[in-house]
């Protein structure tokens, strides 16, 4: 085989496709980066949530720009694994100028995360009016980090139809965790003899702060899981299911992303537990469902799960005057009354006018209101995630009754304090 | 060819040679080595990329794989290390399992049957369809209330556990996923290829024996397949080791309570949820160390086995 | 191979083939099927009831809403970019490190061969860490240099195209010398043309490893813009709410061009697969 063709040696194909593909990606990372070459400042600022929530950040936006036209503000929608993608972000020396921050504050502010605003603050606003907790929260060693514009709670969502049917008071706003069990009880039905249930009494749980359980002390250094009060809670999750029958599965319905609401619409619970951030789709997609909501029952104490929403000044921003400006924007009376739609203000005088002028479901909105003398959030702490894994590790355990709660719990507990040494 | 041209070749060569092999020799620096070595310097010191690093020598190692004792007990330092290094090999059982149903189906594909290309492609879709797309499918068809796994089970009278949620299904689950996708796909071709070329007069010498079907599969084509079945088994030990995170981040979130925790998401957890570097390169040494113990001794002890043919 | 005798045992033998194959078969398609008919169901229908097979009406619109609203557009033309540069980078440095390894004499060339054998065995995890943080002094975090580069260098690759060059004898390579080419002519000219199926091979292994990788993008891209279809795919898992229709409908749009590639190069594809591990 002879009379091979020879060609000169040339760059083949190949290498010339790569050089034009390297030139491509250059023009295209260039685009869109932060370089502010006419002079405008740009700012960048994460936001969670779900497409009602960046609409409103949106036209929020649109308003601010267009007030301040030399500053121009891009909204980051991320919504899935926020907090940890943004950690990577600051991590990765690509931080945001401001950040949605909700219950996993303490995680970035005990990594330096946020800008220090108490004097500005100071200057400029009247924190008189607000409730008395949430402000506390964004306060670290003495630096106010932020303010809220939102507060999340939760509550319990009965059906009314369903009550009715089975002869069920509504439950009051005073009712006890014997009443819930009672009541859900009465609620759980297997409709078509089956078998198999139906429609359960009560689908959800309760938080651990309503037996008057802690997780964590409030500086992250001593475990307090493995307690009497905790063993109870546990225990509770355990008894809905397997002792009062009032609910399928144990621990929270949300995790396995379970279409909550679709469940409620369709019957399949009489009562369940929902958040406040819940509420626009309850509102939409059960309109044709008569229903109400009811503080979260007493038991040992009464407790509502919270967290808070704000938007907070990262420390490494090149642009700490315009990104205050922002800031401030977002906490302002008129962005609360904006987001009310799905959370508590934390300004008690624009909440109270809220719950005043409410006119569609649910009827009893004031439960808002008097949730917010019973709050209790996560602690602020920096290592909050790696602890609360191993709490739900137990819980987990727990509820697939691989463990009995002590068990867990003294697991629970010398997990944490291996996190809390090798933080030393 | 006179000598001094044939020196004159070589050593042109040379440096044609280096040039040839640069951009390929420096990525694998950049990317691949360097970073080994640098694993290996990071897993002495505890880092979080938000403030200094700080020296710690030993200790990760230490706090990794070591134990105390208390009430005469002996308690590993990080008893989930142990647990899902336990895991990961766990998974890795499917690995036989996974070889023996692509055997299977290419012994039956290897016959002389209409259609052979269309099952063959037909099989291999689930390889080519794995991935998030396909997980987020298995999630839905998992779900203990309303997934058509249940479903189907309970159209015969059997109820159904709670798959991903439940702490002794989830890593099954997972498997049977792994086996759905990997029945009809590469390694079921590599063993077609593999049968394909056993020489027939084997199996002619093994008739005029008056052997019968089993006799000739267990004496004349499962050893002629050694060389494939080793090749595969191998590479996938080596996978094996490494895989399992992207199931676990997409479809349980390493879950429930750290069942299907594999020693890759556990070091994922430290590096990028927890910000542990230190930690995280401790864990990944340690693995880097298990997997070249394991491939060693896989070759000393099967390539003793592998009869070539 | 089952080599039977006797004409009826044979078709005996045959039938239960079928039988298995078309069961097998169904396992296998099925999940996908169901995908399939999942993204063509509206919201509103009952996506819980896993009964129906068959969606009420066709919602294509389920499609156009992924494509428009969540920025699919953009995550596919990441995922195209990416993978596309990815393979065309890896087949060309691969195939040059390969043929100087099969073919050209160079100081301590078995051992740097080898010290690429024992890469094989790293696993990602290790790499992983060092990488990005690497990335990040680079301020590479985030951009399309992150996505490629690192996975553009394997040893795999290089290792599975020596395997095959050395198998290519050596005659026309001799008489190519002898016609005055040059090295890159050799390379470019011999070994290149014949080496058809091991390229595609690697091509299609590529493409499909690229196109699928999910954990070095999840940790590496941060914009919306930036994401490739897998990582886009698991921001659909919103924090509170799963969209199932949607999400189903992602998915296929995520498998279908694999589906191509393989279509289109199952010759090449089969065959490298055959040549390079029968003769490894």
């Amino acid at each position: 085989m002879h009379g091979v063709v020879v060609s000169t040696a040339r760059p083949g194909r190949p290498a010339i496709a790569i050089a034009c593909l390297l030139v491509v990606c250059g023009l295209i990372t260039g685009c869109g980066r932060r370089e502010a070459s006419d002079g405008a400042v740009r700012l960048v600022m994460t936001t969670a949530g779900g497409v009602k929530e960046r609409d409103i950040y949106n036209q929020a936006v649109s308003r601010f720009e267009a007030q301040h036209p030399n500053i121009h503000v891009r909204i980051l929608p991320i919504s899935k694994d926020y907090y940890r993608k943004v950690l990577v972000m600051i991590a990765g020396r690509d931080a945001p100028d401001l950040m949605w921050m909700g219950q996993s504050f303490g995680e970035f502010a005990g990594r330096g995360a946020f800008m220090d605003l108490s004097a500005r603050i100071a200057e400029e606003v009247d924190l008189d009016d607000y409730f008395d907790q949430p402000v506390g929260w964004y306060n670290i060693d003495g630096k106010q980090l932020g303010i809220p514009f939102a507060i999340d709670t939760d509550f319990v969502v009965y059906n009314k139809a369903l009550l009715d049917e089975a002869g069920v008071e509504y439950p009051t706003d005073d009712w006890t965790g014997q009443d819930l069990i009672r009541k859900a009880k009465a609620l759980t039905l297997d409709r078509d003899r089956d078998g198999r249930t139906d429609q359960y009494g009560y689908r959800g749980n309760v938080d651990s702060s309503a037996f008057g359980a802690e997780i964590i002390s409030a500086d992250g250094k001593t475990p307090l899981c493995n307690s009497p009060e905790m063993i109870d809670y546990l225990q509770f999750t355990l008894d809905v299911v397997h002792k009062h029958r009032i609910c399928p599965l144990p621990g929270d319905v949300e995790q396995e992303g379970l279409d909550t609401i679709s469940l409620f619409r369709q019957g399949k619970a009489a009562m369940m537990r929902f958040y406040t951030w819940s509420l626009p789709e309850l509102r939409d997609k059960c309109a044709d469902l008569d229903w109400d909501i009811v503080m979260m029952p007493k038991f040992a104490q009464r407790a509502h799960w919270a967290s808070s929403q704000a938007i907070l000044v990262s420390s490494e921003t090149p642009y700490p005057d315009e990104a205050w400006l922002l800031c401030k924007y977002f906490f302002s009376d008129e962005f609360q009354r904006i987001m009310a739609f799905r959370g508590l203000p934390p300004s008690r005088k624009v909440a109270e006018k809220i719950v005043a002028e409410n006119d569609e479901a649910p009827e009893n909105l004031a439960v808002l209101l008097k949730a917010a003398d019973y709050l209790y959030p996560f602690p602020r702490v920096a290592h909050l995630q790696e602890l609360m894994e191993h709490f739900w590790n137990a819980a987990e355990s727990v509820d697939a009754q691989r463990a009995t709660p002590q068990e867990a719990l003294q697991r629970a507990e010398k997990a944490m304090w291996r996190t809390i040494e090798r933080r030393q | 060819m006179p000598h001094h041209r044939e020196v004159d070749t070589i050593n042109r060569r040379s440096g044609i040679a280096f040039a040839f092999l640069t951009p390929n020799l420096l990525g694998f620096m950049v990317f691949t080595f360097l970073p080994v070595l640098a694993a290996l310097g990071l897993s002495l010191y505890r880092w979080d990329l938000f403030h200094a690093p700080s020296f710690v020598g030993l200790r990760n190692f230490v706090e990794l794989l070591g134990w105390y004792q208390e009430d005469g007990q002996i308690h590993a330092n990080d008893p989930g290390f142990w647990k899902y290094l336990g895991n990961t090999l766990f998974l890795m059982m499917g690995i036989p399992v996974n070889m023996a149903a692509a055997l299977f189906i290419a012994l039956v594909l290897n016959q002389k049957i209409r259609g052979r290309v269309f099952f063959r492609t037909v099989f291999f879709l689930p390889t080519i369809c794995t991935g998030v797309g396909v997980m987020l499918l298995w999630m839905w068809i998992y779900n203990p209330e309303f997934g058509l796994l249940n479903h189907l089970l309970s159209l015969v009278g059997v109820e159904g556990p709670s798959w991903l949620r439940s702490y002794a299904w989830a890593k099954p689950s997972i498997m049977i996923m792994g086996l759905w996708g990997a029945m009809g796909g590469t390694n079921m071709i590599i063993y077609l290829a593999g049968l394909q070329g056993i020489p027939p007069e084997l199996y002619e010498a093994a008739d005029i024996d008056g052997a019968s079907s089993a006799a000739k599969f267990w004496y004349v084509t499962l050893p002629a397949l050694t060389p494939t079945t080793f090749f595969i088994f191998i590479t996938s030990v080596i996978g094996g080791f490494q895989g399992g995170f992207d199931a676990a981040y997409v479809m349980t979130r390493g879950g429930p309570d750290g069942a299907t925790t594999t020693i890759s998401y556990y070091i994922f957890e430290h590096a990028f949820q927890w910000f542990n570097m230190g930690y995280a390169a401790t864990i990944a040494v340690v693995l880097f160390a298990l997997v070249l113990l394991v491939t060693l001794v896989n070759w000393k002890f099967g390539g003793k086995r592998v009869q070539y043919v | 191979m089952f080599e039977l005798s006797v004409p009826l045992r044979r078709r005996l033998a045959h039938g239960t083939s079928y039988v298995f194959l078309i069961v097998v078969g169904i396992t296998m398609v099925a999940p996908l099927l169901w995908m399939l008919s999942t993204s063509l169901k509206s919201a509103q229908e009952d996506v819980l009831d896993p009964a129906q097979w068959l969606p009420a009406a066709l919602n294509w619109s389920n499609y156009v809403e992924v494509w428009v609203e969540i920025d699919f557009a953009r995550a596919l033309l990441n995922s195209v970019l990416v993978t596309v540069a990815v393979t065309v980078g890896q087949v060309f440095t691969s195939s040059l490190a390969a043929f100087a390894f099969a073919r050209l004499k160079f100081f301590g060339r078995d051992k740097i061969f080898l010290g690429y054998l024992a890469t094989l065995m790293v696993p990602g995890a290790v790499t992983m860490i060092p990488v990005f943080i690497l990335l990040r002094e680079l301020h590479w975090i985030n951009t399309y240099y992150a996505l490629i580069i690192p996975a553009m260098f394997s040893a795999y690759g290089t290792f599975l195209l020596r395997q095959f060059f050395l198998s290519i004898p050596t005659e026309l390579e001799e008489a190519a010398v002898l016609d005055g080419c040059s090295t890159f002519g050799i390379y470019r000219n011999v070994i290149l043309p014949l080496s058809k199926p091991a390229l595609s091979a690697l091509a299609i292994l590529t493409f499909m490893g690229s196109w699928r990788s999910f954990m070095w993008p999840l940790i590496v891209t941060h914009y919306q813009e930036m994401y490739t279809l897998p990582v886009a795919l698991t921001a659909f898992q919103e924090m509170h709410t799963v969209q199932w229709t949607l999400l189903m409908a992602g998915s296929v749009i995520m498998i279908l061009p694999m589906l191509v590639v393989f279509i289109v190069g199952q010759r090449f594809f089969i065959e490298g697969i055959r040549l390079g591990a029968v003769k490894g």
